[in-house]
């Protein structure tokens, strides 16, 4: 349950999660599949990502 | 929505500051979540929710643009069909949570909207208005880079429409958007959404309800007895 302490006066909870990344404004929903109907593979670092503040 | 989270007696509410982006999924719909974990608890009066500012796209344009737009610039090698699965998959999680999801969104810079989360804060009204602007924009029924918008809801909450005009159409609350974000980066949040309960523990993205549950179940005691 426990993961890496963000902070010093902080104590991480909770598992993975479904999370917005901070450094590249990515959306990655953990463990999704590649899309079964994609026929050609999309790379892992994409298919399991969203971007919803893509950069300009 | 940058009150500090100070040392509280028993009767006061126990905060849960979540830092989130506008146009963030998860961040929607982790904040459904962590409002269902509290309204299951018989003392759900005693808790709550502050929404901190967070940029995930601080470079994002000011003008919106449809999401799939924005994509494609940002990531060339990604289809257009590809992009919308995606999406597919967050419409599926969010559907999963009951929670409505449109497709048909703008990206843009959300800055501005959370100067304007600020005021509404200050007034009394900080997690209402933060809650109606996002979950109306995921339904597809609000604009959030629109002005009318933003104003609309907050008369609705009661707040003066000149006022708000005021603020969206300057530069007010913007220290206090940055100074959220800086703590953010203190905690070294690595993402959104962010919740950290009662100054103890954090939580980064978009636990389950029962997660969340078991974050206020572990936190709130701890509180309690420090207070007593």
């Amino acid at each position: 349950m426990t993961a890496e302490t963000p902070h010093p006066i902080l104590r991480l909870v909770g598992g993975p999660a479904a999370i917005c990344d901070a450094e590249t404004g990515i959306c990655e929903i953990p463990n999704a599949g590649v899309p079964a109907s994609t026929e050609t593979p999309i790379p892992r670092e994409q298919a399991t990502q969203i971007q919803p503040q893509p950069n300009p | 929505m940058s009150q500090p989270n100070t040392p509280t007696t028993p009767t006061e509410p126990f905060i849960v500051e979540v830092w989130s982006d506008v146009g963030c999924p998860f961040c929607y719909m982790g904040k459904n979540r962590l409002a269902k974990a509290i309204s299951q608890r018989p003392d759900a009066d005693r808790f709550e929710v502050r929404f901190r500012s967070f940029e995930l796209n601080p470079a994002a344009a000011t003008q919106p643009e449809p999401m799939p737009v924005a994509f494609a610039r940002a990531h060339p090698g990604v289809t257009t069909e590809q992009f919308m699965q995606m999406e597919g998959q967050a419409k599926q999680m969010a559907a999963a949570d009951g929670l409505p999801y449109s497709l048909d969104r703008l990206s843009g810079n959300t800055f501005g909207i959370h100067r304007v989360a600020h005021y509404a804060a200050e007034k009394g009204v900080g997690a209402e208005f933060y809650s109606t602007i996002q979950d109306r924009f995921f339904e597809g029924t609000l604009n959030p880079f629109d002005a009318d918008d933003l104003i609309s809801v907050a008369t609705e909450l009661g707040l003066d429409s000149d006022e708000v005009r005021d603020v969206v159409t300057s530069e007010r609350y913007s220290d206090e958007v940055t100074a959220d974000i800086d703590q953010a980066r203190e905690y070294g949040v690595r993402g959104v959404p962010f919740a950290v309960f009662g100054n103890q523990l954090a939580a980064q993205g978009a636990q389950s309800v029962e997660g969340y549950a078991a974050a206020l179940a572990q936190a709130f005691p701890v509180r309690e007895a420090a207070t007593r």
